[in-house]
């Protein structure tokens, strides 16, 4: 991409990175409700960091799942894969942290590609 | 004695008239000048809840329902030679009233009384009623309490079974059905005996941690209400093994299908259209897909364990055995496994079993070895082969090692085992009539050994 950085390049790749787990997060949605049944309430998520290498997991409550996701500026990643030159830390657990989208082109693509932005609230 | 004539032969008159009295749909009685009933048909038994032959030589007042036992009494005393009274009365045996209708035959010092019992409602009849010699045999051999309590609250009697639940004195015949057993089951007790409707199932949890499910059948007329306890202890924490059971199986099964799912959407959503990038979400679904062959396989073995099949065994010859199996086990890092083996050592096995047994123990100790070796050697016992499995990891706190063979059970919440392999490493060495015992030392290592029973000489087949 011409008048772009590498380093903004790589940055650009890896939000959408981000981008596609947090998509992914929410296609498995049919499968933690099928678990649900057998007596696993929480919900696993795979780790919506920017290295495509990385499909860790983790488990959150559906109810906090629910809250992140309504946040489209919000990710679930684990500790030491967030990205301090576009996101804050807003929630540290153990097996995972909350991180927000700072203002710029991260947030853009965080807002444009929220898989909630059609109104499906189905996690 | 008086003979009826009947198509290829004849009858006696009595037995024709029994025909015929037991056809009728009233009942029908005889009684003596003292309400004895010194005979009856089969469908007066019906309706007195009794056999026939129960029923003669009792008084048919002791038939009557409590409430209208004085009024049916008057009614017998004062009766006179060719007079009839009819009157209306409730039965112990049934909750509807009957008409029963009394005629003095013959005269007194030996009179005989004919009762007619007749109902508004049509008579069912079932089984024959079992005797009270029988319901005792049942009630004794019954495999829950049974305690028959009087409106008064006092024991009419208990079972063995109940003796054993409540304590003897609890449910000695008269005692008060109170202070010996729990304030809980004594509430339904008197719930019970204050109302005329049986008792549902309830649930009654005891001090020392037993439940018990009490229900009840509510007094009939004189008898008295009876208490059903069973103690569903043992079932309860079956049903919590089960289900917690499940509940962890289903929780490993949903890691590697997240897994596959996800890798599978990040192929779809673009991924596969580079190389590199699907490659990597290929090798994902890989080798979780082969996870979760492998947890699959060892929950099918868990549950083949458990219901006791017995495996093939044979005698295996084990340098080769041991040689192949290392090869499979996926490496990690700089340890190394060596195997340890006298060429001729053979074991009473099945191969399937031990391969499964041992793969579990060496990749055990595989993941808790971060450097050095992992020893996987065999040795001749008293008529047994030892297998040990010996890693120099971190050890085993002895708190822990009771339970190192639980289902599911983990030393570190991460980590991508699913807290079966040792689960199914013992229930293989148990389906093959072997032990597994384990040692450890903090900060030296751990050793599993698995003890089967020598062969003398290995087959061809092996």
């Amino acid at each position: 991409v011409s008048g772009r950085g590498r380093s903004e390049e790589r940055l650009h790749r890896i939000v959408l990175n981000e981008a596609a787990f947090r998509a992914v997060n929410e296609q498995i949605a049919p499968l933690n409700e099928a678990f649900a049944g057998l007596g696993v309430e929480d919900v696993a998520v795979i780790c919506e960091c920017g290295d495509l290498a990385c499909l860790n997991q983790f488990t959150v409550s559906t109810a906090e799942y629910r809250r992140v996701r309504a946040d489209p500026l919000l990710f679930l990643v684990e500790p030491g894969h967030e990205l301090p030159e576009a996101e804050d830390v807003v929630a540290r657990h153990d097996r995972y942290l909350v991180v927000r989208k700072r203002a710029g082109e991260s947030e853009q693509i965080a807002r444009a590609s929220d898989p909630r932005r059609s109104g499906t609230d189905d996690a | 004695m008086n003979a009826v004539a009947v198509a290829g032969g004849s009858l006696s008159a009595d037995a024709v008239l029994r025909g015929l009295l037991d056809e009728a749909h009233e009942g029908l009685l005889a009684l003596d000048e003292t309400g004895t009933i010194v005979e009856a048909n089969t469908t007066a038994a019906v309706l007195l809840g009794h056999r026939r032959h129960e029923l003669i030589g009792k008084p048919l007042a002791a038939r009557i329902a409590l409430g209208d036992r004085r009024t049916f009494r008057a009614a017998l005393a004062s009766l006179e030679p060719g007079e009839a009274r009819t009157l209306d009365v409730g039965l112990t045996a049934t909750t509807a009233q009957v008409h029963v209708s009394l005629r003095m035959l013959t005269p007194t010092p030996q009179a005989v009384i004919a009762a007619t019992i007749s109902s508004h409602h049509p008579v069912r009849v079932d089984l024959p009623q079992p005797s009270a010699t029988a319901i005792e045999y049942l009630v004794a051999r019954f495999p829950h309490a049974v305690v028959g309590i009087r409106s008064d609250l006092r024991v009419a009697f208990a079972n063995g079974r109940a003796e054993s639940l409540l304590g003897r004195e609890a449910v000695r015949t008269d005692a008060l059905f109170g202070d010996e057993v729990p304030r809980k089951l004594q509430e339904l007790a008197r719930k019970l005996v204050t109302s005329a409707s049986p008792l549902s199932a309830h649930a009654v949890e005891l001090a020392d941690g037993r439940t018990l499910r009490v229900s009840g059948l509510a007094l009939a007329e004189d008898e008295p209400a009876v208490l059903l306890i069973e103690d569903v202890s043992e079932q309860q924490r079956q049903s919590r093994v089960m289900h917690e059971f499940l509940r962890n199986a289903a929780h490993q099964l949903r890691t590697p299908l997240t897994a596959i799912t996800a890798a599978v959407e990040m192929l779809q959503s673009g991924a596969k259209e580079r190389p590199a990038d699907r490659d990597l979400f290929l090798g994902h679904i890989e080798t979780h897909a082969r996870r979760l062959t492998r947890l699959a396989r060892g929950l099918l073995l868990l549950a083949r364990a458990q219901t006791g099949e017995s495996l093939p065994v044979d005698n295996l010859e084990l340098r080769p055995f041991l040689d192949g199996l290392v090869r499979e086990v996926p490496r990690r890092g700089d340890v190394d496994v060596r195997v340890e083996c006298d060429p001729q050592l053979a074991a009473i096995a099945a191969p399937d079993l031990l391969r499964e047994a041992l793969m579990a123990l060496v990749e055990n100790a595989v993941d808790h070895t971060s450097d050095g070796e992992v020893r996987l050697s065999a040795n001749r016992g008293d008529g047994v082969v030892v297998l040990g499995v010996a890693d120099s990891g971190p050890g085993i706190l002895p708190e822990f090692s009771e339970r190192l063979f639980e289902p599911f059970f983990r030393l570190a919440p991460s980590g991508e085992g699913y807290g079966l392999g040792l689960t199914i490493a013992a229930e293989a060495v148990r389906a093959m009539h072997g032990r597994i015992d384990v040692s450890s030392t903090p900060g030296v290592g751990t050793v599993f050994r698995v003890h089967l029973p020598a062969a003398s000489r290995v087959s061809v087949s092996s």
